[in-house]
Formats: C-alpha cells, sequence, structure tokens
C-alpha cells in the first residue's frame, strides 16, 4: 500500500523538515531507522523512507479541500502508551493553516492528538509537501475501528466523505 | 476497466446501443417461474462488536450516498443492534437479507462464493447495489474483486460474443468504504450491476483477491457462481416540463423509486448527469428510461420557484409501446427578473474538485449550461483554473459561450487558483478579453504577486475579487464587526487587505481600484462580512457579489450564491459584469430578496451609489423585501455546516418570520421583522446620519445589499479607528504568511505594495474621528 510520490519537490527543504520530524519521532519513542530521515539525497528517496510510517496521506487541493487516504503503517497500539505515527500532508493550496484531527464522538475508545510542539510549527508550512505526526491512544484492547478524519478548518473538508479513512486497529495490552 | 457505457459512448455507437439492436439482444431463454436467491447464510461467530458496529455506520452512509439506501426499518434495527442480546446475530440477520453472494476466504484458498437470500433482480439501463457478506477467515487485507465473463468489454468481442456481454459490474469500494478489506472476520461489501437488456439473464460470477493497485493474486480467484437474473425491462417517459407561463423549460429533478432509490442510477453518470448529485436536469420533451413502477419526483426550477413533489407511475406498455407521459408544473414564488434583477454566480467551474478527469478532464459548456437553466440562473460565469486548464481554456472565447440564449448566459472566465498568486489568495478575474497573461499559453508563468494578477487584469477591463473570501480569515467570533486579527492563512481575501488600498491603470491608463468585488455566501458569512466592513469603515468602496465555488466548496448545486444585478436593458455579460463592479445588485442565496434598495433618492448602484448631505440629519431607506421559509422550521437545512448562507438560520424562534436590519458602518441601528411567506413587501427604515457613512441591508445569513454612501459635508467615510487598525495589523499578519511565496523577481514589488498598505492605513487612521 505505497502513496504516491510527489514529484519536483525540492529536496533541501523536504530534508530539513525530515530531520525535525525524525528527532520528535525520536523523543517519542519512535525512533526512525537513520537512512531514512538523513540519508537519501533526493525528494523521491526521501519520500520513500518516511512513507512507510505514515498511517494516513492527506491531499489539500487547490481550493482548500482535504480528503484523505490511508497510508502503509500497521495500525497497531499498545495499551496505556500514546503511539506517534507520520502523516503526510500534500498541500497544493499552500495554506499556512492548522491541520486538525479528529474521530467520531462514538469512536471514544481512541485519542489522537496532532503534535504541534516545537521544534514543529503549530500550522503548516505553506510547502507543498511536508510530514506531520499525530499521536494516537487506544483505552480498550481488541480489534477497534475508527474513521479518522482531517481538516484545515470549516468547511475544508471534501465532498463524499473523502476526507475520513476508516482504520481498523489492532490495541495490544501493555506489555 | 473501461464500462460499457463509456465504451459505447467513445466508440459513437452510444445511440444504436442504447436502443438495444437485435445484435446486442441474448436469445431468448425459458423463464424460470421463481427468482433463484439463496438460502441464508451461515452466520459468522467470534467477531468483534465494535469494528463492526463502525462498518456498519459507514455502509449505511455509503447506501445512502449511493442513492439505494436500505430501508428505513432495517436502519432502525441497525442502530438499536447494539441493545440487543447478540448484537453481532443481529447485524447478520438484517445486512444478510440484503446479500446477494456470500464470499468465504480461507487461508491459502480462493474465495468462495455462494448465493445469498437478496432478490437477483436488475434493471435495464441501470444498475443496482446488493451487499457481499465477506467472510474473511484469514484476515487477509487486500482488495477484493468481482468478474465476469458476461461483464467484459464489448471492445474486441467477436460477433457472436455480443449477445452474452450483457452484464456491467464493479465492487463500490471508495470512502466511506475502504479499497481493502480490514481483516475483520466479517465485512460487508457493495456489489454494483448494470444490465443492459431486459427479460431472464444469466451470469457467472467469480471472486479474486487483488492490491490496492489492482494485480491479481496469483491461485485466488474463485470458482465461478451461476446466477440466475431478473432484468426488468425499462419503460420511455417523455417529461413534460413547463415554467410558470407554460412554456418548456429545464428544471431538476430527484426520482425516487419505492424503495427509495435513486434513478437514473448515480453509480455510473456521465455528463449531463453529476454522479455527485441525487437530482438531474431534464429539459421538455426528452426522454428518461425508468422500470415499470411507482416513484416520487421531487423538483425545483432553481431557488425562485417552489420545490415540489408529485408522484409518478411508471405502467409496463410492453415492447414497442411509446413513451409515456409525465408532466411537471413550475410554480415561480418570486421573479426578480421581471423587475429587472438578474441573477447570477460568479464562481462555477467545469473541471475539478468534484468532477471526474476522465474520460473528459471535466465537463463541457453544454453539460454546464444545462445546470445553469435547470437552476434558473440567469448567468453563469464558468471559471477555469488548475485542474484542466489546458483542457478547459479552449473554451474561452471573450463572448458568451454559444450554448447561451438571450435569457440565461454561460461565459467562461478564469479563477486564479492552483497556479499564479492563488496563495495569497484566489482571485476570480470576469470580463476578460484575454484569459493568459503574455508569456506563455498555459498556467505556468503567472504572477504570484496577487496585485500584479489585478495589475494584468485591470488593464483589459476585467472586474476582479477574491474567491470564498472567507478562508484563512476565520476567528473565534461572529461578532459583526470584531476586532480580532485573523490568520491570514489560506486562499480567501487574504492579499485583499494590501490589494484594497490600491488604484492601478485601467484600459485607459487611468487609475481604479485594484478590486471591484468581495465574494459571498460560500464561505462562514461573519469571516466574509468582518473585513469587508472594516475595509467600508475606512473609506473603501468594494461591492459584494454571491458565489457557489461549484463544484468545490458546495457541490450541491450551481447558484447556491448569486448576485441580482439590476439591468436596465436586455441581458448581457458585460453589462451584468458592470453592474457588479457598481454594486447595482445584492447579495443572495435565493431565498430572500432585498430588491430596489434606496437611501433618500439615491439608489443603489446609481450616482455612485452616493448621496450627498450638507450637514448630518435623518436619511430613509426604503427596499421591497421578500423572503420564504416553509412555515414549519427545517432542522435539518438549518444545520448542515456547509450552507454557511441559509435562510433558515434567520428564522426568529419557531415562527416564519426573518430580521431585516439596516446597518450603518457595520453596526445594526434598525430592524423590521418580514414574515417569509413569498410576499414582497416594501419597508422602510430611519436613521439619524451624524458623519459620512456607509448604509446597507441585510437578512443575516441570506441576503445583503450592496451600500450607499451617505457624504456629510463632502467628507469621506472615515468611520472607525479600530478597523483602521483592525487592517493595518492585518497588513502585517498577511505578510507574515505569504511572503514565502513571492517569487524573488516580484519581491521588491510585493514589499513595495504591501508597505504603501501600511502608510495608507496610518494615514487613514489619523484621519479617523471616532473609534
Amino acid at each position: 500500500m505505497e502513496l504516491p510520490l510527489v514529484r519536483d519537490i525540492d529536496p533541501r527543504a523536504l530534508m530539513v523538515q525530515a530531520r525535525r520530524v525524525a528527532a520528535v519521532m525520536d523523543s517519542l519513542g519512535a525512533p526512525l531507522s537513520t537512512g531514512d530521515a538523513h540519508g537519501p539525497e533526493t525528494s523521491e528517496a526521501i519520500q520513500r523512507g518516511l512513507d512507510q510510517y505514515c498511517l494516513v496521506e492527506v491531499h489539500i487541493n487547490p481550493e482548500m479541500r482535504v480528503k484523505v487516504a490511508r497510508g502503509p503503517a500497521r495500525a497497531v497500539l499498545t495499551g496505556q502508551a500514546w503511539r506517534p505515527f507520520l502523516v503526510k500532508v500534500r498541500n497544493e493550496a499552500g495554506t499556512t493553516a492548522v491541520l486538525r484531527a479528529t474521530r467520531a464522538k462514538a469512536q471514544g475508545w481512541l485519542d489522537l492528538l496532532m503534535f504541534d510542539d516545537p521544534p514543529l510549527l503549530r500550522a503548516l508550512s505553506g510547502l507543498p509537501l511536508e510530514y506531520r505526526i499525530v499521536r494516537l491512544y487506544s483505552h480498550d484492547v481488541g480489534r477497534r475501528e475508527a474513521s479518522l478524519a482531517f481538516d484545515v478548518g470549516q468547511g475544508s473538508q471534501d465532498l463524499g466523505f473523502r476526507n475520513e479513512v476508516p482504520v481498523l486497529f489492532d490495541c495490544r495490552p501493555a506489555d | 476497466m473501461t464500462s460499457r457505457r463509456t465504451f459505447l459512448l467513445r466508440s459513437g455507437l452510444a445511440a444504436g446501443a442504447l436502443a438495444w439492436p437485435k445484435l446486442l439482444r441474448a436469445p431468448s431463454s425459458t423463464v424460470p417461474s421463481l427468482l433463484l436467491s439463496g438460502p441464508d447464510l451461515p452466520l459468522v461467530r467470534n467477531v468483534e462488536l465494535q469494528p463492526l458496529l463502525a462498518q456498519v455506520h459507514r455502509l449505511v452512509s455509503a447506501t445512502d450516498y449511493l442513492g439505494s439506501p436500505l430501508p428505513p426499518s432495517d436502519k432502525q434495527k441497525l442502530v438499536s443492534a447494539s441493545q440487543h442480546n447478540d448484537p453481532v446475530q443481529t447485524i447478520q440477520e438484517v445486512l444478510d437479507r440484503h446479500c446477494l453472494i456470500g464470499v468465504t476466504i480461507d487461508q491459502g484458498s480462493a474465495p468462495v462464493a455462494t448465493l445469498g437470500p437478496a432478490k437477483p433482480e436488475l434493471v435495464q439501463s441501470g444498475w443496482r447495489q446488493f451487499l457481499v457478506k465477506v467472510h474473511n477467515a484469514a484476515g487477509v487485507t487486500t482488495a477484493v474483486r468481482a468478474t465476469s465473463d458476461q461483464a467484459r468489454p464489448l471492445a474486441g468481442a467477436e460477433i457472436d460474443e455480443l449477445a452474452p456481454r450483457w452484464l456491467d459490474l464493479m465492487m463500490f469500494d471508495r470512502q466511506p468504504l475502504a479499497e481493502t478489506l480490514s481483516g475483520l472476520a466479517l465485512e460487508y461489501r457493495i456489489l454494483q450491476l448494470y444490465s443492459r437488456d431486459a427479460g431472464w439473464r444469466a451470469a457467472r460470477l467469480a471472486f479474486e483477491l487483488v492490491s490496492p493497485e489492482g494485480s491479481p493474486a496469483s491461485g485466488t480467484l474463485g470458482a465461478e457462481l451461476p446466477v440466475q437474473f431478473h432484468c426488468l425491462p425499462a419503460q420511455s417517459v417523455r417529461w413534460q416540463v413547463r415554467d410558470e407561463t407554460g412554456q418548456p423549460t429545464v428544471a431538476a429533478f430527484v426520482i425516487r423509486d419505492a424503495q427509495g432509490r435513486i434513478h437514473p442510477s448515480q453509480a455510473k453518470r456521465l455528463a449531463p448527469d453529476f454522479a455527485f448529485h441525487p437530482q438531474v436536469y431534464r429539459s421538455d420533451g426528452e426522454v428518461l428510461a425508468l422500470p415499470a413502477g411507482d416513484y416520487t419526483v421531487e423538483y425545483w426550477h432553481g431557488p425562485e420557484s417552489r420545490t415540489k413533489t408529485q408522484a409518478l407511475s411508471v405502467a409496463d406498455t410492453g415492447p414497442g409501446a411509446s413513451a409515456q407521459d409525465a408532466a411537471f408544473q413550475m410554480e415561480r414564488w418570486i421573479d426578480p427578473a421581471r423587475l429587472g434583477w438578474w441573477s447570477g454566480d460568479h464562481h462555477i467551474h467545469a473541471a475539478g474538485c468534484a468532477h471526474y478527469m476522465e474520460p473528459t478532464e471535466g465537463v463541457r459548456p453544454e453539460d454546464m449550461f444545462r445546470h445553469t437553466l435547470g437552476e434558473d440562473l440567469k448567468v453563469g460565469a464558468n471559471l477555469t483554473w488548475g485542474p484542466g486548464f489546458d483542457y478547459q481554456k479552449r473554451f474561452f472565447t471573450g463572448q458568451d459561450d454559444r450554448v447561451s440564449q438571450p435569457t440565461h448566459l454561460l461565459h467562461y472566465d478564469v479563477e486564479v487558483s492552483g497556479f499564479g498568486s492563488d496563495r495569497s489568495g484566489h482571485l476570480v478575474l470576469l470580463r476578460l478579453k484575454e484569459q493568459i497573461p503574455p508569456g506563455g499559453d498555459s498556467d505556468h508563468h503567472w504572477p504570484t504577486l496577487g496585485l500584479n494578477t489585478l495589475r494584468w487584469a485591470k488593464r483589459q477591463g476585467a472586474v476582479c475579487g477574491p474567491a470564498h473570501s472567507g478562508w484563512g480569515l476565520g476567528v473565534d467570533s461572529t461578532d459583526l464587526p470584531n476586532y480580532i486579527v485573523p490568520p491570514f492563512d489560506s486562499i480567501g481575501a487574504n492579499e485583499y487587505i494590501m490589494d484594497v488600498t490600491h488604484e492601478v491603470p485601467g484600459p485607459d491608463g487611468t487609475l481604479v481600484p485594484a478590486v471591484d468585488f468581495m465574494s459571498l455566501v460560500d464561505t462562514p458569512y461573519a469571516s466574509e462580512l468582518n473585513i469587508w466592513y472594516h475595509t467600508l469603515n475606512i473609506g473603501y468602496r468594494t461591492r459584494v457579489g454571491g458565489e457557489t465555488d461549484f463544484p468545490c466548496v458546495s457541490g450541491d448545486r450551481v447558484g447556491m450564491g448569486r448576485s441580482y444585478v439590476k439591468l436596465d436593458g436586455a441581458l448581457e455579460y458585460a453589462d451584468w459584469c458592470e453592474g457588479l463592479r457598481r454594486g447595482r445588485a445584492y447579495v443572495s442565496e435565493g431565498m430572500s430578496h432585498l430588491l430596489e434598495f434606496r437611501v433618500n433618492d439615491v439608489a443603489v448602484g446609481e450616482r455612485g451609489s452616493e448621496l450627498r448631505l450638507a450637514k448630518g440629519g435623518a436619511v430613509r431607506a426604503k427596499v421591497k423585501a421578500a423572503a420564504l421559509l416553509p412555515a414549519q422550521p427545517n432542522r435539518d437545512r438549518g444545520l448542515r455546516p456547509e450552507f454557511f448562507w441559509d435562510l433558515e438560520r434567520a428564522r426568529i424562534g419557531e415562527t416564519r418570520t426573518v430580521p431585516v436590519e439596516l446597518i450603518v458602518n457595520g453596526v445594526p441601528v434598525a430592524k423590521q421583522t418580514l414574515v417569509a411567506d413569498g410576499v414582497m413587501r416594501s419597508l422602510t427604515f430611519e436613521a439619524p446620519i451624524a458623519r459620512s457613512s456607509w448604509v446597507a441591508l441585510r437578512i443575516l445569513p441570506s441576503s445583503h445589499t450592496n451600500p450607499i454612501w451617505v457624504r456629510v459635508g463632502g467628507r469621506p467615510v472615515r468611520a472607525s479607528r479600530r478597523s483602521a487598525e483592525w487592517c493595518l495589523e492585518g497588513v502585517d499578519q498577511c505578510w507574515s504568511q505569504k511572503e514565502q511565496f513571492i517569487a524573488a523577481d516580484e519581491l521588491d514589488q510585493a514589499r513595495a505594495d504591501y508597505e504603501h498598505a501600511r502608510q495608507t492605513y496610518r494615514r487613514l487612521l489619523a484621519e479617523c474621528d471616532v473609534d
């Protein structure tokens, strides 16, 4: 389930951003393998390295409509712990708004938060491609489904349910 | 896989094939006495409830979205399933009845299909939805796909293979469902089947596991399952569509059968019908193919006509019978055009967002025109933008499109979106003579500073303004005015805060305002109006226009947001745009109207919209107002978040009344109650005017007039220091967000333009004599 590669991206800006995200993932106890964030020199190689950690991809079209697709990361949560995942953001609108993640009220077994503390910025950078971090916490054990929705402000959800994606999580007890 | 319909349309065979010539008819077969549905499917045990409930919720949403909802009684049972002793069994008992097929996937084996209890009934020329129960014992997370020899394409087939290939099929696996199986032991999928023919037809269906990219997994094609279908014949029904004067017209129709299913099926619509609509637009004399049965038809002809519902019974008249007739009479509640006020939507698209990019990059002029006719939208400004730009640009001529009629115009212009200066805020460019700046023939070379785009457009006499103004201007307040500086972080009227301070050369070199209008109605009203009010309060004279941004901000229909422009003569696009520029117009979502607004003897949009007084005193504002609400509140519509402007939200309590407010310098100073029964009433307001001011009327959030300026003692409007301060801070905030998007060769110009705005706001701040 590979995510599509975004072409014509400045690898330098992406690398700076990827290093920042990697440092945060380190601090959150979910380090990326070293080569994923530091080694490659092309934007495609950087994406190949990071995409595997993405739970979802968020696509903001030029008219600010947000749609979401499932990424390749395995949806495994472990009890009593926040688990960070990457979110690949294709920002064709160049918006510098805040990216918000939500789930349905009925899916109270799950907590989720976008991580936007330093060194990450609170809002999107406006770059056409960046990676953000979403953290998830399960109150339950077992298999649980949640529909994860994303938006960049009131009314930005795309038509036809496309701003949300269902994910079946494997919620494991704490070790 | 290319659908049969797509193939036929591409190959030019559509007219013949869709009439079911003998060549494509299957030989008559023995007619079974009963539909051969299967037995109950085995119950799947040990399924965790939460993910199953979540999946069922999505499944119900998907069937609703596809226009093929589950019966209300079944929905209710599903909602209450968790209260049963064995909710997993209850869910299966409800959903299994709708399953045409059950599929079992065991580890290392191909999927095994068995016939389910749903009646294998199809409809000629239409799509039907069925459920497929998947017992995923192996827990695989690949996609599952249905195949059938009877659904193979006609292209390349031998002549004796044409008749047996009567079927088309597809699995619906888009959101809110997912492309792949979740891995849960029990899952329900949606199978869509299309029949070319009427009568009894046999098909053999098989299922296989495939990757999301569509590659079949080796050895996973299951054995074929024979299914005998009964395909109900379609009847020809000729639509008679008449307006209130008895003239033929075009209208919108939502056609539901007794089970609530939408016809024609939404699943495989191509233009002129849009798959994201429940409605289709049909003109008088057109013929629809519908199976015999009872229907409910909801229809309308734009917001100025009443939405009506009537029953339709289609008889089985047998082969070769002439078309049956169905008559629909429109009923208008208001006719602004007859009074000289012509509706228009300056922001609709034929490509991008909800439109498809295959088989064509969006749709054609005649398709969009059908929709504008059906919504009785007198002017449709069809804007070419990023998606499909190089395909759609061919329709720009600088003239009305050839499909236009004397009372309804379709005209191609441009929205700067998806290229150029879009990140500083999208721009609507109307009445263009050239659609692309010098230096290229596409969308790659445009300026990155919005003001530079405006300099080019205004030089050719275009009428310009920001699109979807409220994006990037949201704050935690709906007060009007409010003084919270918004983030300026998106694509609405962001750079406007700088642009509005500039004048640029017009066609003859004379300086003209860089911005003519703000777009209203398609984003949160407080965000749109707050920035407009602040700039008016310190002397700018930007006008307003209504837009939809169809089908991006809303795909419901064209003309969700409208400008009603007063014209003296026949409808001409250039004059309509000029009326928009001069503010000889009001904005509305169509359900309320504020016509003939005047202050003393000055009518809106005439004499510069300016009333001159030697000294302060009372003025009298008049308007002809009308609004239409159902007698009882419609909470569903009033709560739909994407209807930012909606008369239902203006309703006073449980009454059928709405407030009409007189605004002076952004603050309501008088209010009257209007009965929203569709009757036009003359209202008169009086207000004291102490200093130069702008005056307008509104029914919030449904309609708003343009301003009339009352100039006292020859002084300009300087009505609020706080507005000037808000604008000044806004320039800095906007620059903090937008500087990064300006190309290097435009940066010096951009810095100078923003600095000009700062200096101008500081001067205006000093000139204001009230807070």
